[in-house]
């Protein structure tokens, strides 16, 4: 991952989660001489989508445009790990049209965590259902989030359970004209 | 019981679990209320991260120098005329307090709530010996009469059981007559053990945090019950984990704030007491005969480690009380006496993976564990390390899932393969692909489909997508 | 005595990379201090304030008074908790705060008075169990948690705080600080002056309590289960 991505100006990702792996390889190779400083690079270029819109461009309104009311699920790792929080609730009170609801125990995992999803599927599958539970409650039509697997993780169960609420990744919120 | 348990598998233990509805309420909802108070506690306190800091570099200061406070504890508590015994082993710790049994010719002995003893299963050891060995904290009181339930939480124990279900154990088992209020069940508890606290011969206690600089022991509890089992008896007996040590009293006022805040929400418990040896020639309160057992039991196999930073828990259990996995599957799945994150960090450190390598994976890495920690373990990195360790050095993962990281190792490695490997999924999927999601998948995807559904990849990729948003803008 | 400590050390030595046991004490230079922040500049009359809100939420009575109504707040408080027997321990601050009169008046009304004696031994404990209340002096307050610190000695039997049904603690407004980093401190200052500390320091923060059960908190386990403290004004 180093090796395919030190080469370019800035890294953006759309995951927090990925921002937190990429900004991990320094402490991975902590004790190596030479993948350490290249690490060390990476991660000070490396950028969450949300973050790098916000924070480096200074950019807070994008001109995007969504009609309805919608919900946001803060990532575990983006929150925490990364400490991005502000960012994506700043750029989607300027969306035109978008009314936000809180999420209730929005600070709860959704269940995903990469392999624990299939390896632990059955506690997953609570964990994600009190999310789709908590989605529900806000009566929002649109569930955004920063980060695919999440995402990818509360949509399914949605969809399984027959919810009609449409998942959005905030990139293609911020996309919406 | 020691440490462990079951001999029930993780994943049995956990599908019986989860068909416990009442646990599960039960743990949601002190959970809840748990967090709620922690949170508070920190905000009335203010600065909480500086507190935090504070607590990690006392606990990492502490470690790093455990030889000279361990030192220095056993000579301060023998100038006070205590007894101090070093205990590599759970056996040793066993027989050294069976030998003391047998020397007082000790056949009622009291207890307050130690997660030290549980771990070294003293009390079969003494029950063994044809000793009465009675638990004084009101949960494990429960527990114990409820034919030795193991304790499902390192603060609240009986926290799986329902004060109806404490009820049957109280008429079942103390001829209780009353109702299933909490009030009228603690006051039974109160009258029946104020008798055992006056005829008891030894009081044993575990130990919150030694003090090296005095040679004390300090004891954190609310009910004061601790306070009992040490004036009461002639003899009394601390164990402590060898790591539980502070250098002074300031520092031991550090850690004590960052516990109750974090374990209750409460600014201190209603209890804190500090023994520093066996009463003096001119107090007739307190025991004659003091002695402090010094565990390692695996211990100091951490020490020295990438995971020595698990030593420097001061056992609240806020991690515990914020884990998403352990409110819906309780603590007997963990099948250890430390469940939650810390449970599955510390238990497999001391018990082997043998026993309890599912443990670590029990977490979604979500590190809501790491930021409740008053003295910032870095538990997620911890459970993520076991498992590096069990896929490399122990080969101990499931092969599909060394086969998924290996290929995405290559794959991911290179730029030109990461490129064709994202073009390529798409059309490989296409076979279970319906309106866009896959809701029947193969391999991997089967467990994941069985609970969910999954979006096809795009077929459109973001790098064309990019390409083409650029043509069109005229910036190709 | 100490047993097996050469053997268990010298291997937690080796595990942290040293060959012998470590001799000289570590030095402890802290990054971080909150401690010194935290209600340090609080005046007594403010930390009073704080120490009263704090009561409310630890299920404790607190009455203020001064040495002059002091005899007459206690005998009512005694009363309100239902009278005797009372367990007092054997300390001339009883007498300094003009209490002796109170002490002599309560027997000739019924009310039963046990000063801990020293001379009958274990007895003391039997008849401490016994005794509705007991009141003993607070050695050093804990403003922000509500906590009263009891130094155990010759004649301050650590029962009599906890083994009555209820419980009152004498606060002279002097002994209140801040928090417990002043305690910890002025502990500590004696151990590194090289003087015995009290070989049981309490620390009690109103009554017994358990939240074991469902997570109800049950006021009254193991110890009291009412507690009210006497501040009494003493400069």
């Amino acid at each position: 991952m180093i090796a395919t991505f030190e080469d370019a100006e800035v890294i953006v990702t759309p995951s927090g989660s990925c921002a937190t792996m990429f900004k991990d390889y320094q402490h991975v190779f902590q004790d190596d001489p030479e993948w350490r400083p290249r690490a060390e690079r990476l991660a000070d270029k490396t950028y969450e989508l949300t973050e790098f819109i916000v924070d480096v461009l200074g950019i807070e309104d994008v001109g995007a445009k969504l009609e309805g009311i919608a919900t946001y699920h803060p990532s575990c790792h983006m929150t925490r790990l990364l400490g991005v929080k502000d960012a994506p609730m700043k750029l989607l009170s300027h969306v035109e049209g978008l009314e936000m609801q809180p999420l209730p125990n929005a600070q709860n995992c959704c269940g995903f965590g990469g392999t624990f999803s299939v390896k632990m599927g059955n506690i997953s599958e609570q964990m994600v259902d009190e999310k789709v539970d908590s989605v529900t409650e806000t009566k929002a039509s649109y569930l955004i989030g920063a980060d695919g697997g999440c995402l990818m993780n509360i949509g399914g169960r949605m969809q399984r359970r027959g919810k009609p609420v449409k998942v959005m990744h905030i990139a293609e919120v911020l996309n919406s004209r | 019981m020691a440490m462990k348990i079951g001999n029930e598998k993780f994943k049995d233990n956990v599908n019986k679990q989860m068909e416990d509805t009442f646990m599960r309420g039960a743990v949601a909802g002190a959970q809840e209320r748990l967090r709620t108070r922690r949170l508070d506690a920190a905000e009335e306190l203010g600065n909480w991260e500086e507190w935090r800091s504070h607590g990690e570099e006392i606990r990492q200061h502490t470690l790093d120098h455990l030889d000279y406070y361990l030192q220095e504890l056993s000579e301060n508590l023998q100038k006070r005329g205590g007894h101090v015994f070093f205990a590599a082993t759970a056996e040793e710790a066993n027989d050294y307090v069976k030998s003391i049994v047998k020397e007082k010719r000790a056949k009622k002995i009291l207890k307050a709530k130690s997660m030290v003893t549980e771990e070294i299963g003293l009390n079969s050891v003494l029950e063994q010996e044809g000793c009465d060995v009675i638990e004084t904290d009101l949960g494990e009181y429960i527990l114990q009469l409820d034919d030795h339930d193991p304790p499902s939480h390192i603060v609240t124990p009986a926290l799986h059981k329902n004060k109806e279900q404490i009820k049957d154990v109280f008429t079942e088992k103390l001829d209780y007559k009353l109702t299933s209020k909490p009030e009228e069940l603690a006051l039974h508890a109160r009258e029946k053990l104020r008798q055992e606290f006056l005829q008891a011969d030894i009081g044993i206690t575990g130990c919150n945090f030694a003090i090296a600089e005095s040679g004390s022991v300090g004891l954190v509890t609310n009910e004061g019950n601790a306070g009992m089992v040490s004036d009461l008896p002639d003899t009394q007996i601390c164990v402590m984990g060898m790591e539980r040590i502070v250098p002074t009293f300031e520092e031991f006022e550090v850690l004590v704030g960052l516990l109750t805040r974090s374990a209750v929400g409460q600014k201190l418990t209603s209890y804190i007491t500090a023994l520093t040896g066996p009463r003096t020639a001119e107090e007739v309160d307190g025991p004659s005969e003091f002695h402090l057992v010094i565990v390692d039991n695996g211990r100091s196999g951490i020490l020295g480690t990438e995971f020595q930073s698990v030593l420097q828990c001061i056992r609240c259990a806020a991690c515990i009380n914020v884990c998403p996995v352990y409110r819906h599957i309780g603590g007997h799945s963990y099948n250890s006496i430390y469940p939650g994150p810390i449970g599955a960090v510390l238990t497999p450190l001391l018990g082997g993976y043998d026993d309890f390598k599912e443990l670590p994976y029990a977490s979604t890495l979500c590190a809501a564990c790491t930021d409740a920690c008053p003295v910032k373990i870095p538990l997620h990195q911890l459970l993520h390390r076991h498992r590096q360790v069990i896929v490399e050095r122990e080969g101990r993962a499931p092969i599909s899932e060394r086969m998924a990281m290996k290929a995405f190792g290559i794959g991911a490695s290179s730029n030109p393969l990461y490129a064709a490997g994202s073009k390529m999924a798409s059309s490989v999927m296409k076979p279970f692909t319906k309106d866009e999601t896959i809701s029947k998948g193969p391999g991997p995807l089967k467990a994941w489909t069985e609970i969910r559904d999954f979006p096809a990849p795009n077929k459109e990729r973001f790098r064309d997508w990019f390409k083409q948003h650029e043509k069109e803008n005229g910036k190709a | 005595m100490i047993q097996n400590r050469e053997r268990f050390l010298a291997n937690v030595a080796s595990r942290l990379s040293r060959t012998e046991v470590l001799s000289e004490r570590p030095s402890r230079n802290w990054n971080y201090r909150p401690q010194d922040k935290t209600l340090t500049d609080k005046t007594q009359d403010e930390l009073v304030d704080i120490l009263r809100d704090q009561c409310r939420l630890i299920h404790t009575e607190l009455i203020e008074t001064d040495s002059r109504g002091l005899p007459e707040v206690l005998a009512e408080t005694v009363d309100t908790y239902g009278g005797g027997p009372l367990a007092i321990w054997q300390d001339p601050r009883y007498e300094a705060f003009g209490l002796r009169e109170q002490l002599e008046m309560w027997p000739k009304q019924g009310v039963d008075v046990h000063e801990w004696d020293p001379s009958i031994g274990h007895d003391n404990i039997g008849i401490v169990e016994k005794a509705n209340i007991g009141i003993t002096f607070s050695d050093i307050t804990l403003a922000e948690s509500g906590t009263v610190v009891l130094f155990s000695g010759e004649g301050k039997g650590r029962t009599v705080s906890l083994l009555p049904h209820k419980y009152i603690a004498l606060i002279p407004k002097s002994t209140i600080v801040p928090r417990m980093t002043q305690a910890a401190q002025h502990i500590s200052n004696q151990v590194q002056k090289g003087k015995a500390i009290a070989s049981c320091i309490n620390f009690i923060t109103g009554p017994s309590n358990s939240a074991d059960i469902e997570m109800n908190l049950v006021v009254g386990v193991h110890g009291p289960v009412k507690a009210a403290y006497i501040v009494i004004e003493d400069r």
